[in-house]
């Protein structure tokens, strides 16, 4: 790990610079919150814009806070982790083609300092991001309807976090294999794609360690149900995450600067 | 302790053999000029010895260290320029100085007084506050040295340094190679002859992937020197050039109206009988030297044959 603290402070540095530390959390703030508000005013959308006659009457129960908590993170989900494979995708194979790669590593810095180092800060920025949104969304959805548990709130997105850093683990494997940022970021969202539908077809066992299931777990978490299984998928997407970060540093390594 | 010493060098990128045999060795102090034409694997060469690529055959030692063994160790002991060098664009010069300093985990106050330092050695100081996204080539090629030499290396390996410097940049660079050179060893690949010859102390010469020469300068200026006579003639009519060629003590002749640069394979004989030849044929000379092989032509001769 030589070199992982220069490297750290220069990629935090770089995400206040560059203002990605504000412009992420707004996005997948903007991305959540959609969701209560859709729900709040979907009787009103309908009725404003469906074009019904006159006295025909449209009855749509009000969603419970915890169908609202519920669909939050399902919310974020591929769309989310699409953001977050933009991001990270031009890490290092765009450092590669700029040449700024020759010059880091003609100095004392370990293929596992500078890994690790991106690593880190993406994965700060993502949760920061994630939990931004969360607390924003979780906020407004008291607002407009009803008390929220916060602890079960914060507990599910806390689970939820593994399924984001298995995007994140992805893309950053991906930039280090891959000299185009581009094609980084396409073979990034094919395998992130793959592994997160794939599995609930090839028998139990996979499905229930699948990153998939880990995401719909930690929803039931945020609604407060009792019957969450969370042990098993998130192994299973820890041990996800473990391999593509293994197989990054093993590419990043093999490859020629 | 040999500074840099390749042994039988090779390198393939698919079915292209970039380095066939780069065998030499570098020892003590000095400027050391890595010759060669473009593509004749100069920046391969050094990208293999500051460890960014790996040879498909042969060793690399850097101050005593194997390259692929040992590359994180070979690293603090060595700066790299290359010829294109590349930053974090957002960052200020200071803030890459800095930043490199922490790299080599120099002292806080050791780095603010390098960074001054070595941005008005090369400068550019004047514009330490400035996001390195706006410099100029030159500009950048200027920190791209400062930056190699934060941590006082005992090897500088130097790709291109002048090549996108403009005149005034390109004297500052062979001056400031000439200042560093008494402190360390300064490895610089160029194809721009006429500035090796100002500073280098070695000379190193490549050519399609194979090391043909590897030389101390005054040595090779020596094996070079005595074997041309520049000769210029007062206006005559007799024909000296025929005259010259009759004898076989003179290889080559070439004229240029009263002037002529004659080679000549021994050149004991050859100054004992171009005397007697002017004197026997009443040709006055106004200027008869024993010249001093240029590098180019050096150069021309090695890779030719």
């Amino acid at each position: 790990m030589i070199g992982f603290m220069p490297m750290l402070t220069k990629e935090l540095r770089e995400l206040v610079s560059s203002l990605k530390i504000l412009y992420i959390p707004i996005v997948f703030t903007l991305l959540v919150i959609t969701q209560p508000v859709t729900m709040k005013m979907l009787p009103t959308l309908l009725k404003d814009a469906s074009g019904l006659p006159e006295g025909a009457i449209i009855q749509i129960p009000e969603p419970t806070v915890l169908e609202v908590m519920g669909s939050l993170l399902p919310k974020f989900g591929s769309l989310g982790c699409i953001i977050i494979i933009l991001i990270i995708m031009g890490e290092i194979a765009g450092e590669r083609a700029s040449g700024v790669m020759a010059m880091v590593f003609a100095k004392p810095i370990s293929y596992a300092g500078y890994f690790t180092a991106k690593l880190l800060a993406g994965s700060l920025l993502v949760v920061a991001s994630l939990f931004a949104g969360m607390i924003i969304s979780t906020y407004y959805t008291e607002i407009m309807f009803d008390k929220v548990d916060w602890l079960d709130a914060m507990l599910g997105t806390l689970l939820y976090v593994p399924y984001v850093l298995l995007a994140v683990a992805i893309a950053l494997s991906c930039s280090a294999f891959m000299k185009s940022q581009v094609g980084a970021g396409g073979v990034a969202f094919v395998i992130f794609l793959v592994l997160t539908t794939v599995p609930q077809y090839l028998g139990s066992f996979l499905r229930k360690v699948s990153p998939s299931r880990l995401a719909d777990e930690a929803s039931k978490v945020v609604m407060g149900s009792a019957d969450a299984h969370i042990v098993a998928p998130l192994v299973g997407t820890l041990v996800l995450c473990a391999v593509f970060i293994g197989a990054g540093l093993l590419m990043l390594r093999r490859q020629e600067v | 302790m040999s500074i840099l010493v390749c042994d039988k060098l090779a390198k393939t990128f698919g079915d292209v053999q970039s380095l066939k045999d780069v065998s030499f060795s570098i020892e003590g102090k000095g400027c050391v000029g890595f010759l060669g034409a473009n593509g004749a694997g100069k920046t391969t060469t050094i990208r293999i010895i500051t460890g960014l690529a790996k040879p498909t055959a042969g060793s690399v030692r850097v101050v005593g260290y194997d390259v692929m063994k040992d590359a994180i160790h070979i690293r603090k002991e060595i700066g790299y320029c290359p010829q294109a060098p590349a930053f974090y664009n957002d960052m200020t010069a200071e803030q890459w100085m800095h930043w490199v300093g922490r790299i080599f985990k120099l002292g806080k106050q050791e780095i603010a007084a390098r960074t001054e330092e070595l941005l008005k050695l090369c400068g550019i100081w004047d514009a330490r506050h400035r996001a390195i996204g706006g410099f100029s080539g030159g500009m950048k090629q200027r920190l791209g040295i400062a930056q190699a030499l934060i941590n006082r290396p005992k090897l500088l390996v130097l790709d291109e340094p002048v090549s996108a410097l403009d005149p005034m940049g390109r004297y500052d660079v062979l001056m400031l190679i000439e200042k560093l050179k008494a402190d360390m060893t300064i490895f610089m690949s160029t194809h721009i002859l006429d500035d090796v010859e100002r500073v280098a102390d070695h000379i190193v010469i490549i050519d399609k992937g194979t090391v043909l020469l590897s030389q101390p300068m005054e040595e090779l200026k020596r094996g070079y020197k005595e074997s041309m006579i520049h000769l210029t003639i007062e206006p005559t009519t007799g024909d000296l050039a025929a005259i010259l060629h009759k004898e076989p003590v003179f290889t080559k002749v070439h004229q240029e109206g009263n002037s002529f640069t004659i080679e000549c394979d021994d050149i004991g004989a050859a100054n004992a009988k171009l005397p007697q030849l002017l004197v026997s044929h009443g040709i006055r000379f106004t200027n008869y030297r024993v010249a001093e092989a240029t590098l180019e032509q050096i150069f021309m001769k090695v890779v030719q044959s």
